[in-house]
């Protein structure tokens, strides 16, 4: 008798399939990270190959933490992700309770809450910018009407008309997201508890507060956790619609790298501030981690 | 067909969970036996070191001589019933019936002829084209038993195959299902928890409790003679009552004391039960089934086996009553022991009255306090 | 008890609309001629209808081309990932062995991981090897968003496959390898198929590294196509609407008929996951 031949046999079968995706991942996503690593201990500026390319220890970091843009651009980053996955979630909420009591969960149901999750994000950045177009967009017109002064119709030269054309088009396209998790998380909740709730006398608020709210919460945790993490990474939005503009006032994170990067060809530089993104998102990864390490707990087979 | 040999199986999960230990048991050619216990108590685990889909921590299994331990499950060639069916539900039940003999390679006329005689067995004929979804719970029943049966094989392994069905169908399940092991004189070793399934199916009953085995039996045997205070009061329902007695000696006979209550025992009882001897004026456990109280009246002797109750609550169930009461127990760690009587309805019984019923002496079972086990008879 | 009130149907309506006005938008101006679509207060329907801006992003762009980037690149990547996915999968949710956890974790870190963290490195390396406005220059960095989804999506597919079948099937005479591919394989079918529109429906939206690794309008994918359409001092409206029409319309289709997998996949990978 060997005990455990199978357990190892199997065990090295989970390694043998597991083998080619981890392989590939540590590939093309590990490696290239340790480089990065590697890069923002370097100076290295592919349109001034004058200057000293190498080594330059925490050079790049002082500078980054130095500047002024970057704090700015955390600031935005985090305001854009604060307030549209808020409104979102608020937005989505209300959507998923109106279909799921509406019961009107038809194919045009789905496919509205479908469409614009499936279309890239830029696709619908572009549709927007030709909504908000100061000459003969819709939006605009809309405001004329309200009799809005002419300045504020070009909606992109102001900071704050500008976000909020930013987060109007980020909370089109993914509340749709939030409603279809919150839906799926709606529609596993038995309806004799409402009935159960209804007995015991409780009011339509209680009902949701005590019942619908409670067991919707891992839903509601995984989408936002999910957006979050997908907010906070901001770029196609940015880069279709503002560009960063006007002046600097729409940059964020993830743009100001890419400008770093492949605008002034700072590889080191762009480099170190990936590392300062990078970090804040494996926090945020390991945070997500924590939340749901439940749900990852491998179920014990029957 | 083949005999199940199983020695020494000793099998511990990787969570520390230790499922069963020395387990021996040995299933002969033919036969239909039936291993019973409570709930996690080890069975599946049993079925599936047989099977090969869990490795014994240690232990040897034998299937019709040859040791099986290393083989896989292909090769071991036995068949098994599971509790939720396992149809493949991508495929038609003809499918489902062919798919053992297309994976020995048989030919496409074999196996429709194998597939035709099974199905007629079974009264499938008509639902060959169908899939799983499309049929009920019993027909689903007699697929998974026609899987198992198309091949052949040494030995049939049936996990709690019945406890899907509802209490009808399963009563006639478990007909067809013994008649069907008789014509094919298949060796089974059947797994349920079901006391009642295990004594009327099994030719003989293996009790398993915490994966120690504790008694393999007949079912007469396991009924009359329980090996243990565990036996006792898993077979058998209600379950039999238990209550701290003594033996003791007065001046005019021999008496059993318990709950308050004074039997009289037949002056040869010791010697009908010499086992009972060193227990005289000592604490023992006393069982009394249910179904072996009869109303007082009834007692062919005037004196043995009286007890004196008060009724607390009747249970109809239409061919008895059970008439719950309770003794002073206080060895018991509680004041007092629930009873139960099971009754003939012609007897009056109604809550808070008072009751007289009488018990054979010769029925009452002893288990020794310490250990639980079966004083000698 | 839960009566629905008007407010609910005016929400439901509202939220329909509001998600479908601006393809609808889109769709009329794309077939507006130029002027009509500079107007102030343009008119609602195209008049006259015209063909000329598909015309321009066909003939002229060659935007086709695009469109074969982004169908062969999302295509690799998705078969790529369901393949090393499907087996990375199943042993994740069949196999017993020690690290489940950590990998499972580690799988998922990297898919929150900052696609921009690795542009520069990355851009250096195309540069070196020359592969920069190839197909491989876009696969190779997918495949860090795709194989942690597909891997993910995938095992709780797997998991939702009774093992039983799996051991009924060896029982009844089957291999591993038979039980997999005659067993597991068709049962995860569909949830295979529903892993791999998402996976190329993710592939498809990609902008960033699409933008970083490709230098030149016959390598670009659709996105980063129609961003480019925009000149120095001109905006192609009708056109670069053309394009919005032409890479949407699929995309509503694929959602109308497969809108079901889609949401059980969206699901499967959020709530069980
Ligand atoms: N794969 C496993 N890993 C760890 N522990 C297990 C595993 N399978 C079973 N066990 C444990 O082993 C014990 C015996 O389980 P088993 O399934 O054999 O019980 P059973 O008698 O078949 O119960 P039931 O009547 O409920 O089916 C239980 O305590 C169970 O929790
Ligand atoms: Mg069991």
């Amino acid at each position: 008798m060997k005990p455990g031949v199978l357990l190892s046999r199997e065990a090295r079968l989970g390694y043998l399939l597991l083998a080619p995706a981890l392989l590939v991942i540590a590939l093309v996503a590990l490696y290239p990270l340790g480089y990065t690593l590697w890069l923002s201990f370097q100076q290295k500026i592919i349109k001034l190959p004058w200057l000293h390319q190498g080594w330059v220890g925490l050079a790049n970091y002082r500078e980054l933490l130095a500047a002024d843009r970057f704090w700015q651009a955390l600031a935005h980053t985090v305001m854009f992700t604060v307030v549209s996955v808020s409104l979102e979630l608020a937005l989505g909420l209300l959507a998923a309770l109106a279909i799921h009591r509406t019961r009107i969960l038809t194919g045009l149901t789905r496919a509205a809450v479908l469409l614009p999750w499936a279309i890239p994000t830029v696709v619908a950045a572009v549709m927007w910018l030709f909504l908000i177009n100061p000459a003969f967009g819709l939006i605009p017109m809309g405001l004329r009407l309200l009799g809005l002064p002419e300045a504020w119709q070009v909606l992109l030269a102001h900071p704050a008309s500008a976000w909020a054309v930013i987060i109007a088009t980020d909370v089109w396209k993914n509340t749709p997201f939030i409603t279809l998790m919150l839906l799926a998380g709606l529609q596993v909740i038995p309806e004799d508890l409402y009935e159960a709730a209804g007995m015991d006398g409780a009011s339509r608020w209680q009902v949701f507060r005590h019942i619908t709210l409670p067991l919707l919460t891992p839903a509601i945790l995984v989408a936002l956790i999910f957006r979050t993490a997908q907010a906070f990474m901001v770029f196609g939005h940015i880069y279709t619609l503002t560009g960063g503009g006007p002046g600097t006032a729409t940059e964020t994170l993830a743009f100001l790298n890419y400008q770093a990067i492949l605008n002034d060809m700072r590889f080191g530089y762009g480099a170190a501030l990936s590392v300062v993104i990078f970090l804040g998102s494996l926090a945020f990864a390991l945070f997500y981690l924590y939340t749901m390490g439940l749900q990852i707990k491998e179920e014990p087979r029957p | 067909m083949g005999e199940i040999v199983i020695t020494g199986l000793n099998k511990t999960y990787p969570n520390g969970v230790v499922a069963l230990q020395d387990f021996d048991l040995a299933v002969a050619d033919g036969e239909f036996l039936v291993l019973v216990g409570p709930s996690g108590c080890g069975k599946s685990t049993v079925l599936r070191c047989v099977a090969g889909l869990e490795r014994p921590t240690s232990g040897t299994i034998t299937v019709g001589g040859r040791v099986v331990n290393d083989l896989p499950p292909q090769e071991r060639d036995l068949a098994m019933v599971f509790q939720t069916y396992a149809l493949y539900p991508h495929m038609t039940v003809f499918e489902n019936l062919a798919f053992s003999l297309k994976m020995r390679r048989r030919s496409q006329e074999e196996i429709r002829g194998a597939v035709a005689s099974v199905a007629e067995k079974l009264g499938l004929g008509q639902h060959l084209h169908k899939k799983p979804r499309e049929l009920s719970g019993g027909e689903r029943q007699r697929v998974a038993l026609g899987r198992a049966i198309v091949r052949a094989p040494q030995a049939f392994l049936m996990d709690e195959p019945l406890s899907n069905l509802d209490a009808a169908l399963r009563v006639q399940m478990r007909i067809e299902l013994l008649k069907l092991q008789r014509e094919l004189q298949a060796t089974v070793l059947y797994v349920t928890h079901d006391q009642t399934e295990a004594l009327t199916m099994g030719d003989r009953v293996a009790v398993l409790h915490s994966g120690r085995l504790q008694q393999v039996a007949p079912p007469r045997e396991i009924y009359d003679r329980p090996a243990n205070r565990f036996v006792a009061g898993f077979i058998g329902s209600p379950a039999m009552n238990f209550i701290t007695a003594r033996i003791t000696r007065g001046e005019n006979g021999l008496f059993l004391d318990f709950g308050g209550q004074t039997l009289s025992l037949p002056t040869d009882y010791l010697q009908k039960r010499p086992g009972l001897k060193p227990y005289q004026q000592k604490n023992l456990i006393a069982g009394l089934r249910p179904e072996h109280f009869i109303p007082a009246s009834e007692a062919k002797t005037a004196a043995p086996g009286i007890l004196k109750i008060r009724v607390e609550v009747v249970e109809t169930v239409g061919p008895v009553n059970y008439v719950h009461f309770s003794l002073p127990d206080p060895q018991s760690g509680r004041d007092r022991t629930p009873f139960v009587a099971a009754l003939d309805p012609s007897v009056p019984a109604t809550p808070a009255q008072d009751l007289e019923v009488a018990i054979d002496p010769d029925r009452i079972h002893f288990f020794d306090p310490e250990t639980g086990t079966t004083t000698p008879y | 008890m839960r009566r629905s009130g008007v407010p609910v149907y005016i929400i439901t309506g509202l939220f329909i609309l509001l998600s479908f006005f601006p393809f609808f938008w889109t769709l009329l101006s794309s077939y507006k001629p130029g002027p009509q679509l500079f107007q102030i207060n343009p008119p609602f329907w195209p008049q006259p209808f015209t063909w000329e801006n598909y015309r321009a992003i066909f003939l002229e762009r060659r935007f086709y081309l695009n469109i074969i980037n982004s169908v062969v690149v999302a295509g690799a990547t998705t078969c790529i990932c369901v393949g090393l996915g499907a087996l990375a999968a199943y042993g994740l949710a069949r196999l017993k062995f020690r690290g489940k956890t950590i990998i499972l974790g580690f799988i998922l870190v990297v898919s929150l991981f900052p696609p921009v963290a690795i542009v520069s490195p990355l851009f250096l390396l195309w540069e070196k090897t020359r592969i920069i406005n190839t197909y491989l220059a876009l696969i190779l960095p997918y495949l860090t968003f795709a194989l942690p989804l597909t891997v993910w999506l995938l095992t709780a597919f797997f998991r939702q496959i009774p093992f039983e079948l799996e051991e009924a099937a060896r029982m009844d005479g089957a291999g591993p390898l038979r039980t997999f591919w005659e067993v597991t394989l068709p049962l995860a079918a569909p949830g295979i198929f529903t892993t791999a529109i998402l996976t190329f429906i993710y592939c498809w939206n990609e902008f960033l590294f699409a933008l970083a690794f490709t230098t030149n309008d016959a390598s670009r994918t659709i996105p980063v196509a129609i961003v480019m359409f925009s000149g120095y001092h001109t905006v192609p409206w009708g056109q670069i609407l053309a394009a919005v029409t032409v890479v949407t319309v699929p995309v509503a289709v694929l959602v109308l008929v497969l809108q079901r997998r889609i949401i059980s996949g969206l699901t499967a990978g959020a709530l069980k996951g």
